[in-house]
């Protein structure tokens, strides 16, 4: 009888301990998930299907769901590929080395709020240094953020600026997870560093590669604080991502159905991107498993 | 076994679910702070309403609000809170939008009144306010506070555009305007404006390395000041039935405006870069020449003593002095449609709008009045500009857009005037703008 209680109490133990996480992850994610999706079928206290009939002719959404894939589709690459260049070099036993990998993580301990203020003022079209640089060298001022071909590319450099210490910290974790002695082998065998950096580096790090895109893939998809505090979403709507359509429509139009029904979107794409995500960078395991 | 276990972990889950979901109960229903107060107030025999308020009024709303707490005493009293500017309109549709009882009364931007009666954040206040009492403010405030033949939005005060000047520039650069002679019917043209704003520069900056503009608007890039400029040309501010822009700013006169201010920005007389919560700073540090801005200015020159500056009617279009137009409306205060403290917030309004109140707001805040029993000798003494502002309220005034769509609108407007400032195509900003409200209009219909 005790046997039996004492098993039972440690088949419950996992459950007991797991339970506030749950509750809160229902509460605050699940449930406002839910509660947005619902919503977006909402008008005038009646279900209705007109949200999305109507964002299917809203040229201006379109255009935020175009924006944020041309974005994404640069920026992701770009900051994955860039922090994994940052991580291969802070990874090597330099004398000063951790000077420069404590600079490449300043800009992560800047809130985006204040970096995002203080590039708009460094990119200012009179006053700002980027323009006095240009002006400098004969390049000429620029709009920067003001000129409608240069303002997204600007919020991707900004952001990638920002970001890329974060994950490069992730897959330096990585890194340092790797056992020399491979290297070494791999050494002695004759392999040149690229050989090395594609056939060891990259699949041994997998799992921390895995994470920093999967994670990557999420934050960039979601942000909008530049495009807030700096463009508005201008000049001619070309910084204007799909979450901040959302942020418009919820607080600025107080349009709470339109706003499910953009953020009910992104989920799905959000969603799907990772889910493709995860299952490519899984193919390999799978095929060596089967 | 299996049974019990179940059972402790369901109570478990319950328990958190229920105390999560008591704590997000407790910020929705404290209403909060006003319903405390509230009942606070009620112990001492006395109401208690809350006001939420843009701080760019805070001047001449505090002052108006401690008359009201000292004129009723004891009966009701007033806690106002002052929310940044940037802020105000997106806290009022957070709050409202989740049926908020958090402020019995807030400030509603003039335009802003047919959409928040869209919503349903406001109560009509016909039933306290009678035919006679609303046709105490001016026309324009009265459009601006109804809709659907209902009063919602009672005036604070009212506003109005003019044309101030640095003193100091002008005498340095030598030019001189007989301001003397300038009248409402013989007003600069903008053509001439332009003219003396680049033979300033020319003196002042002829490098352009000193950074000296010659005009600007107060509020650069917001439709409350920039559509004057197609106004003036006859162009209108949106369709009659206020749910399209197709046919109004796809017309002459709003080209042509556009593209006179781009070229007047990109020859360096219009500034590029600054923000509209710049261009006061520059025009008290002598970088402005001309700058058009609202009646409050004078009391903020004053705070921050800058002196050396005149002032005068707009300019027009040279060939449209007829058809010129001058931005007007303000902030109005609003009930919210579910306060529970209807009559004592109504007396507030009424206090704010119509009574005592509504002279200390006027005099400490510097704004056009929107009772026009407060065109007095008086103010005119006291505040000389109010004369140009009473003329203009009264033959040149033109609302800002009544749409229930005001803030997609005034987004897409300002961001119109932004593109054009910053050198995208005037045809294509202009399309663009359209589509933008095509869309967004389909909501409303």
């Amino acid at each position: 009888m005790k046997t039996d209680q004492t098993s039972t109490y440690a088949k419950a133990a996992p459950y007991l301990m797991l339970a506030p996480a749950l509750a809160i992850i229902l509460i605050f994610k699940i449930y406002p998930i839910l509660s947005v999706f619902v919503k977006s079928f909402i008008r005038d206290g009646q279900f209705s299907l007109k949200t999305y009939y109507i964002l299917s002719q809203d040229a201006t959404f379109w255009n935020s769901l175009l924006t944020t894939l041309k974005m994404n589709v640069v920026m992701i690459p770009l900051q994955v590929i860039l922090s994994i260049i940052l991580a291969l070099l802070v990874n090597l036993q330099l004398k000063g080395i951790s000077v420069y990998r404590t600079l490449l993580y300043l800009p992560v301990t800047m809130a985006i709020s204040v970096a995002s203020i203080t590039w708009r003022m460094m990119a200012n079209y009179n006053s700002g240094v980027f323009n006095s640089i240009l002006s400098a060298t004969g390049i000429g001022r620029q709009g920067l953020f003001t000129d409608v071909h240069q303002a997204l590319w600007f919020i991707v450099i900004m952001a990638t600026w920002k970001g890329c210490g974060y994950w490069m910290m992730f897959i330096l974790a990585g890194l340092k997870g790797v056992d020399t002695s491979i290297y070494e082998s791999a050494k002695l065998d004759g392999a040149g560093y690229f050989k090395t950096l594609f056939s060891i580096t990259l699949p041994m790090i997998k799992n921390s590669l895995l994470f920093v895109i999967v994670a990557n893939t999420s934050a960039n998809m979601l942000l909008f604080a530049p495009m807030q505090l700096i463009t508005d979403g201008g000049p001619q709507n070309s910084t204007n991502v799909l979450m901040y359509e959302i942020y418009k429509s919820a607080f600025r139009n107080g349009n709470q159905s339109r706003a499910g029904a953009l953020t009910s979107i992104l989920l799905i794409i959000v969603l799907t991107v990772v889910i493709l995500q995860f299952k490519l960078l899984n193919r390999d395991k799978e095929e060596e498993n089967g | 076994m299996k049974g019990n276990l179940k059972r402790v972990i369901t109570s478990i889950m319950a328990g958190s679910m229920a105390l999560s979901l008591a704590s997000c109960g407790n910020s929705d229903t404290s209403g909060g702070s006003s319903a405390s107060a509230g009942t606070e107030g009620e112990n001492k025999g006395e109401v208690v309403i809350h006001l939420m308020m843009s701080n760019s009024q805070k001047t001449g709303v505090s002052a108006a609000v401690d008359a009201f707490n000292k004129a009723y005493a004891g009966k009701i009293r007033c806690e106002a809170d002052y929310v940044a500017f940037n802020d105000v309109f997106e806290t009022l549709e957070t709050l409202m939008s989740n049926d908020s009882t958090e402020y019995d009364v807030f400030a509603a931007d003039g335009p802003n009144v047919a959409a928040y009666v869209k919503r349903g954040y406001l109560k009509s206040l016909n039933q306290w306010f009678s035919e006679d009492e609303i046709k105490e403010f001016s026309d324009a405030m009265i459009t601006e506070g109804t809709y659907q033949n209902q009063f919602y939005g009672a005036p604070m005060g009212n506003s109005s555009l003019i044309l101030y000047y640095n003193k100091s520039l002008l005498q340095q650069a030598g030019i001189n305007i007989d301001f003397d002679s300038i009248t409402s019917g013989n007003r600069l043209t903008w053509e001439q404006l332009v003219d003396y704003a680049k033979q300033a520069q020319k003196i002042l900056d002829p490098d352009g390395t000193n950074g000296i503009y010659g005009i600007e608007f107060q509020q650069v890039g917001r439709v409350y000041q920039m559509n004057v400029l197609p106004n003036s040309l006859g162009g209108a501010q949106i369709s009659s039935d206020g749910l399209s822009v197709d046919g109004v700013i796809n017309t002459e006169p709003w080209y042509t405006a556009l593209h006179w201010y781009q070229d007047q920005v990109n020859d360096n007389v219009f500034t590029r870069g600054i923000s509209a919560d710049e261009t006061s700073s520059y025009f008290m540090s002598n970088k402005i020449i001309f700058y058009l801005g609202t009646t409050a200015l004078p009391t903020a020159f004053a705070n921050n003593n800058f002196s050396d500056y005149g002032y005068t009617y707009v300019p027009c279009f040279k060939g449209h002095e007829k058809d010129l137009k001058t931005s007007c409306g303000s902030w109005t205060l609003g009930l919210n449609v579910h306060s529970t403290k209807q009559d004592a917030a109504a007396e507030f309004i009424k206090y704010l709008t119509l009574g005592d109140g509504a002279d200390v707001y006027i005099n400490a805040s510097g704004m056009v009045p929107a009772l026009t029993r407060q065109f007095t000798e008086d103010l005119a003494q006291k505040m000389p500009y109010m004369k140009i502002a009473e003329y203009e309220v009264e033959h040149t005034a033109l609302v800002r857009a009544i749409t229930p769509a005001y803030n997609e609108y005034s987004t897409s407007l300002n961001a119109l005037w932004d593109n054009v400032r910053n050198g995208a195509d005037v045809e294509d900003s202009v399309q663009n703008c359209v589509n933008d409200l095509n869309t967004a209009f389909l909501e409303y219909k």
